[in-house]
């Protein structure tokens, strides 16, 4: 398949096999591997068909490259989409390089053009690394290539300073590239009376931004990588001018020798980028991520199951297992099944320095429980801190909240966002039909059935106020109820636990779960009441006998818990004299 | 060469006049239609920006003739919203200033034109001004999310940025305040890493610190007065709280308030035992057009936050001596919250000294979230107050201000739903009557709907705001502040 020193060279069958294999990987990569991230990404992100919204993207630098990449990630909602428009990405991105190698004079050695799409598909493991940077990258090697199509030198000349200059605001941060692929070119044409020219592009360059940014009103960092948000992003740049510098330098100035030992090398460095890019993902975001979309689908049985072979000791796995189980009626059955972090894993607890990804998290509780208030309130810091300050997950959970506390003018604001959308104008019409049907629809009455119905004022970090209201409110709201039983039960809080239990628990005629008991019995000793009041909470005599054999063997044991942890590790005694908080 | 442009010019026209479908109603309505924003029936400046807009109902064209009480026509037809050029209605409005127009709007549905019964917008003789700064929040308050102040052109669609806190990354930026509308004399806090208050005088601005050892607080809510010479501030420590019942969200409760004054010359805070007095919370201080009052809001303490809504503010007033740099010994009460039993927030006299409006709300002074508070206005020649049932709503109506002549004032409300904030703008005359308010209007009718953030703390100006956004970065980054002093009597 080798042709002539004019042609481009199409590839052996090794470049094609490589380049097949690595297609299929990044394909099923991207669909098995962190299908949950690319997901998330959707959710963050809303688009819109209509001219306001267009024009929002001239208030920042890059508007082409960020409305296509933006436009291109609401597919990411379809199954497999995120996965099939990554892979196109790459490829099409791939087949750019190939051109502008091909431009430069590299026909022997196109292979190595894999080495800035590795680096791209690198890029893509990040939750804040946005498709519109590689559109951005795209743009670049596809003004680069306009460029270098043009023959005359002066004209060239005025168009790569055009270009540099518009290119920013069309693509952002990655003009940069465009200038030092330029710069690089001419380098490689021997052009070196145009060192003047070279100093002027790169002049651009740093002005460019420095100037610009009082208009986008970003930091001089956010100016030098917008839309990228980490230096990594220019990763693929690095790859690709380090390539073209290469070139400049080995000592045949038409190409790479490429020879059977380097494809070996190739294959090498490429399977060992590979492997990075696996061992770069962050196994507990992923994780989590998956958490957190299951239960926003209300799937709770998949969280149940996805938490317990995750078997994750980490706050936010604990905070979504909880709400599965809570929402499964299983909660307190399960309850020290799993870590459980006092009551860190109740709430996520918001703050200046919380993470996007935890103030997304924190509403979810809120919404589950019925607390609507709480619920909007995080959805809306939620949305503020989106990549783009509009997410259509929340302006969907927005319309939610606002249609089950019955605020229809709300609710027809969001639906009215929703129907400029691709994917979510069924979900508008959906939900008009349910504001229809009113509280005939079983979902809203079961939600409106939940919510307080008198007021308190409490801090944000108040989170048994919000419990207490709620099941003030509405006594037969039990997992509200079990939730705040469970979260005195994890802080140690027996003498609230106590008068939870009994104000709210005692005389329904709900079965008395295991560790409900055993506290009960704590807290009951600690009392010292009478027989007639222990029998008044029906524990069964068996676990009262227990309770008194671990009792003996505690004191006896003097605080050392080694012994007790065979017999009675699954106790919520165990848990009440021996669980201590990480420092 | 001319003649053939003129040629081209005129096929252009007319082509796009032919895009037009002659109008046949098949339908006379008697009610007139119900558009969005709601401009039937108001009173608009000459110099406003075009009122687009559209109709709730479905249809496949809009058709909407502005006819002058004195002169003029305006045709225009569409497939989502009226959308008039901004050349033509400024002719047609300064032609028929004083008069109104007559506007008949006409949907075309499947069985053909229905015209509806027209309505008239009045034009108010007397001028608005340049603009309206405001800032752009989104409703969220526990952490520093992206904000920025806004200035908007009253007579075109132009929005420019003054100031985002992306610029100065976990900031905000609030309170901007501006000498009776003069954008030469202007406040500015920021808060967080980069914490300051800025004010701009002349050209010259300047960060500071403003917490003293004797004050509670930074100082939070501005006033200047109108000599330029002094700033009333309030000092609060405030404390956030969440509702758990639907019709309430937010409330942000002052745990302890003073008032102060600063007096720029000097660099010297001062205050007066009546108005640092630590068994009342006092605030929002506004001071008269004359310089010689200060009206602030006054409520007795009680227990936090078991008490939080026993807390009614009454409208109070203190002589200011603005020679001396002091205050009277007495404070009047002009409305009396145990007479009331309502709560009174942002007072706002007028600059013509006239009128004084504020809101009034059930207890508090978080107005912004309670969807009871209203405007109400105090007539301060005779001393009698009324509600602003003009310009009331179902909803929340909170923060005001004037225009510089007296005879408009802006006014943000949550009336369409009932979650953002927007600015309405309303006339009232010498006679004190008023008109029935008219949304900010926007180039898309959908931009209200889109816009997912409020508009806070709207305020007319007399002319473009000179901001030196790098001036105001560098000085931030740097850190460097020049601290309040506090004179020591």
């Amino acid at each position: 398949m080798v042709g002539n020193q004019d042609e481009i060279r199409i590839g052996g069958l090794f470049e094609l096999a490589l380049i097949l294999i690595l297609g299929v990987s990044c394909l099923l990569f991207f669909l098995y591997v962190i299908p949950y991230h690319l997901l998330y990404e959707e959710q963050m992100q809303l688009f819109l068909f209509s001219s306001d919204y267009f024009l929002s993207y001239f208030s920042k630098p890059g508007w082409l490259a960020c409305y296509i990449g933006d436009f291109l990630t609401q597919f990411y909602y379809i199954k497999g989409g995120g996965a099939i428009v990554i892979s196109g990405v790459l490829g099409v991105v791939l087949l750019m390089l190939f051109l502008v190698f091909s431009r430069v004079g590299k026909r022997d050695s196109w292979l190595y053009i894999v080495l800035p799409v590795l680096a791209l598909w690198f890029l893509h493991t990040e939750t804040n690394y946005r498709l519109s940077s590689t559109i951005a990258f795209f743009l670049a090697l596809f003004f680069f290539l306009l460029y270098s199509l043009i023959q005359k030198q002066h004209k060239a000349g005025i168009t790569g300073l055009l270009l540099s200059i518009f290119l920013y605001s069309f693509i952002g941060s990655h003009f940069l590239t465009f200038i030092f692929l330029v710069v690089i070119f001419d380098l490689s044409k021997r052009r070196y009376s145009s060192f003047p020219y070279w100093l002027f592009l790169v002049v651009i360059g740093i002005c460019c931004p420095l100037f610009c940014r009082e208009y986008y009103l970003l930091t001089v960092r956010q100016a030098f990588l917008y839309p990228m948000n980490t230096l990594y992003g220019f990763l693929p740049s690095l790859f690709l001018v380090g390539l073209f510098m290469i070139y400049i330098l080995s000592s045949d100035n038409k190409s790479f020798r490429y020879q059977q030992k380097e494809s070996g090398i190739l294959l090498l460095f490429t399977v060992a980028f590979m492997a990075g890019i696996f061992l770069n993902i962050n196994q507990t975001r992923e994780k989590l991520l998956s958490l957190d979309i299951e239960t926003y689908s209300e799937n709770w049985e998949k969280v149940s199951r996805k938490a317990e072979s995750y078997q994750m000791k980490n706050p936010v796995a604990t905070y979504f297992t909880n709400i599965a189980w809570m929402k499964q009626g299983i909660l307190p059955d399960k309850l020290l099944s799993c870590y459980q972090p006092f009551s860190e894993g109740m709430f996520i607890p918001v703050g200046p320095h919380s993470n996007p990804l935890e103030i997304t998290f924190s509403g979810e509780i809120y919404y589950q429980l019925g607390d609507m208030n709480m619920a909007q309130h995080s959805t809306m810091l939620a949305m503020t801190f989106s990549p783009q300050s509009r997410s259509a997950r929340l302006i969907k959970r927005l319309a939610e909240i606002n249609l089950v506390i019955g605020d229809t003018a709300a609710v027809n604001k969001y639906l009215r966002i929703l129907d400029k959308t691709l994917f979510y104008t069924s979900y508008a019409s959906n939900m008009r039909t349910i504001m229809e049907e009113g509280e005939q629809n079983p979902w809203l009455m079961q939600k409106r059935s939940l919510i307080a119905t008198y007021d308190t004022l409490r801090t944000a970090a108040d989170a048994t106020a919000s419990l207490t209201m709620l099941i003030e409110s509405n006594p037969s709201n039990k997992a509200a109820l079990d939730y705040l039983l469970c979260y005195h039960l994890l802080n140690k809080n027996i003498p609230s636990f106590m008068e939870a239990f009994d104000k709210w628990y005692k005389e329904k005629e709900y079965p008395l779960p295991k560790f409900y008991s055993e506290a009960l019995l704590i807290g009951l000793a600690q009392k010292k009441v009478s027989a007639k009041t222990l029998e008044s909470y029906h524990i069964p005599n068996e676990l009262t006998a227990t309770f008194m054999t671990y009792t003996k063997r505690y004191q006896e044991a003097e605080g050392n818990g080694v012994g007790l942890q065979k017999d009675y590790g699954d106790t919520y005694w165990f848990y009440y004299h021996y669980a201590q908080k990480k420092k | 060469m001319k003649n053939y442009m003129m040629y081209m010019l005129t096929i252009l026209l007319l082509s796009a006049q032919a895009c037009n479908e002659a109008v046949v109603p098949t339908e006379t309505k008697q009610d007139i239609p119900i558009v969005f924003p709601d401009y039937a029936g108001v009173t608009i400046p000459a110099s406003i920006a075009p009122l687009n807009f559209s109709v709730q109902d479905e249809f496949s064209r809009i058709d909407a003739v502005f006819e002058g009480s004195e002169t003029g026509i305006i045709h225009i037809q569409n497939k989502e919203a009226i959308e008039i050029p901004e050349k033509e209605w400024k002719g047609l409005l300064e032609k028929n200033t004083g008069g109104s127009l007559k506007v008949t709007v006409s949907l075309k549905k499947e069985k053909g034109w229905i015209q509806y019964a027209p309505f008239s917008i009045y034009i108010s003789p007397y001028p608005i001004d340049y603009g309206l700064v405001y800032r752009l929040i989104a409703p969220g308050y526990e952490v520093y999310s992206k904000m920025g102040i806004y200035q908007r052109t009253l007579s075109d669609f132009t929005q420019t940025t003054l100031i985002e806190n992306t610029i100065l990354p976990a900031s905000c930026v609030n309170c901007h305040s501006f000498n009776q509308n003069n954008p030469k004399y202007m406040n500015l806090h920021i808060r967080g890493e980069f914490g300051a208050t800025m004010l701009s005088v002349n050209g010259n601005t300047e960060l500071y610190t403003t917490k003293t050892e004797e004050t509670l607080s930074n100082c939070v809510y501005p006033y200047w007065h109108p000599s330029g010479k002094y700033i009333a501030y309030s000092v609060n420590k405030t404390q956030q709280g969440f509702h758990e019942i639907k019709n309430k969200r937010i409330e942000v409760v002052d745990l302890a308030s003073d008032l102060v004054v600063y007096d720029i010359e000097k660099n010297q805070l001062f205050s007066s035992p009546l108005l640092k007095n630590d068994s009342v919370f006092e605030t929002f201080p506004a001071f008269s057009p004359d310089g010689k009052s200060l009206y602030f809001c006054s409520a007795d303490y009680k227990t936090l936050p078991l008490e939080y809504d026993q807390i009614k503010y009454s409208l109070c007033r203190i002589d200011f001596n603005p020679e001396a740099g002091g205050f009277g010994q007495v404070v009047d009460t002009l409305v009396s919250a145990s007479t009331t039993n309502k709560s009174v927030s942002f007072p706002r006299p007028s600059f013509d000294g006239r009128y004084l409006m504020y809101t009034l709300s059930d207890y508090g002074n978080f107005s912004i979230w309670h969807k009871e508070a209203d405007l109400w206005l105090v007539d301060l020649q005779t001393g009698t107050t009324r509600e602003l049932t003009e310009v009331n709503s179902n909803d929340v109506e909170s923060y005001h201000n004037w225009s510089s002549n007296s005879r408009w004032f802006v006014f943000s409300s949550r009336r369409l739903d009932g979650l953002y904030t927007r600015p309405f703008i309303a006339s009232i005359d010498e006679q004190g009557n008023v008109s029935k308010p008219f949304l900010l209007p926007q180039k898309k009718v959908s931009h209200y709907d889109n816009l997912l953030q409020s508009f806070n703390i709207p305020e007319f100006v007399t002319s473009p705001v000179s901001f030196d956004i790098r001036t105001v970065e560098k000085k931030a980054l740097k850190k460097e502040r020049t601290p309040f002093e506090f004179r020591k009597n």
